[in-house]
């Protein structure tokens, strides 16, 4: 039986679950690994959760916890990849993909998965609208640092996109 | 390709992103964590669990048999084993008091580094000198059971002196097993951690992965 806190915390992950996804997504290449890494971040937010105290918006705590699990306490498994099979409790989310579309944010998924682990980081938040401040505040860096890391990013994301990921 | 137009892109939902359901959530709160940390913090307690039953089995003799050198022998082992726990809670104590909420990631990997280096020296360090006590021990042993001479006499037989190059063969055997097992399990991990501590400050230029 859940606590009234478990079904608190299942429905804050429910409202922000593509979040970690998109995470899950940078870091992970195979199925198997996404999977893997999914559940060791919802893990971690939730041996964390006890830290948040609404101050920051819980996707800014999320995005924290998620990359750092992803950077610095995931490790990869040996196991060899496998084709995941969907099961009826397995859906996409959101509105239906779209094939092109799907082609689209899968080479952009390729692309940001050839840059370092720091730079996908960085690109995810600016991704996501966040502003470089805050970026700064996340990752560790200089507003300006994150600046500088942001044009050469942007200039390696174009010619992988443009040369084909 | 603007920033605008792979925001655009970003937006839509691929179909990697599945979601989980609330049972599914649910259970991933039960679920085991495949975090180093995790991963070390298990060792750690299989090495106490054990460590308890040889403890155990050490206090089961210590009752048997009769005082005299042996006797004392292992009451030196027991004091040793109590002296272990500390090296116990030090090890468990690293990776206990890590929380990936605390910090932003370059600090969070640096504290990370930080941790897992200190086990490891703690580690080597454990088993180097819990190996010697035991070498040492095992002498002391030998010499209590049968008295100096005849131990002298005995090492000095072909025999005698085979026994002991395997002696401390079997010592300093898995001193260099355990390091590099260490190695395989963490440091290789470490080093790729370090890495990317590094491109906090110099950024790495595009890794060909492909």
């Amino acid at each position: 039986m859940a606590t009234e806190t478990e079904k608190t915390f299942v429905e804050l992950i429910n409202a922000h679950q593509r979040l970690v996804h998109k995470v899950c997504n940078l870091y992970a290449e195979t199925a198997d690994e996404r999977k893997d890494l999914f559940q060791e971040i919802v893990l971690q937010l939730w041996r964390s959760y006890h830290t948040f105290r609404g101050e920051a918006k819980f996707s800014t705590w999320m995005y924290r916890i998620a990359l750092n699990t992803a950077i610095g306490g995931w490790r990869k498994s040996s196991r060899q990849p496998y084709f995941e099979k969907m099961n009826d409790g397995h859906y996409n989310l959101g509105s239906p993909v779209e094939p092109d579309k799907e082609e689209q944010i899968q080479n952009l998924y390729k692309a940001i998965r050839q840059l370092p682990e720091v730079d996908r980081a960085l690109i995810m938040l600016a991704l996501e609208d966040i502003p470089y401040e805050e970026i700064a505040a996340t990752v560790g860096l200089t507003q300006n640092n994150v600046r500088v890391r942001m044009l050469r990013i942007r200039e390696k994301l174009k010619k992988a996109l443009t040369h084909g990921a | 390709m603007e920033l605008d137009e792979l925001k655009e892109i970003w937006k839509h939902p691929s179909a990697t992103e599945t979601v989980w359901s609330a049972t599914e959530l649910l259970e991933a709160l039960q679920g085991k964590s495949k975090s180093i940390l995790s991963r070390i913090k298990r060792s750690i307690q299989i090495e106490i669990t054990t460590g308890g039953i040889a403890f155990a089995i050490l206090v089961s003799q210590i009752i048997m048999v009769e005082p005299g050198p042996i006797w004392w022998l292992m009451i030196g082992l027991l004091v040793f084993s109590a002296s272990v726990a500390i090296y116990f809670y030090l090890k468990i104590r690293l990776v206990t008091t890590f929380d990936f909420s605390t910090n932003n990631l370059k600090n969070n990997l640096a504290v990370l580094i930080n941790k897992l280096e200190l086990f490891l020296k703690i580690y080597k360090r454990g088993n180097q000198w819990g190996l010697v006590v035991f070498y040492l021990l095992g002498l002391t042993a030998a010499y209590l059971e049968h008295g100096t001479d005849r131990v002298l006499e005995y090492i000095t037989t072909a025999q005698g002196a085979l026994l002991v190059v395997l002696y401390t063969a079997a010592i300093i055997g898995p001193v260099f097993f355990v390091d590099r097992v260490l190695h395989k399990l963490y440091g290789e991990h470490i080093h790729r951690l370090k890495i990317m501590l590094a491109d906090f400050d110099n950024p790495t230029d595009l890794q060909n992965k492909a």
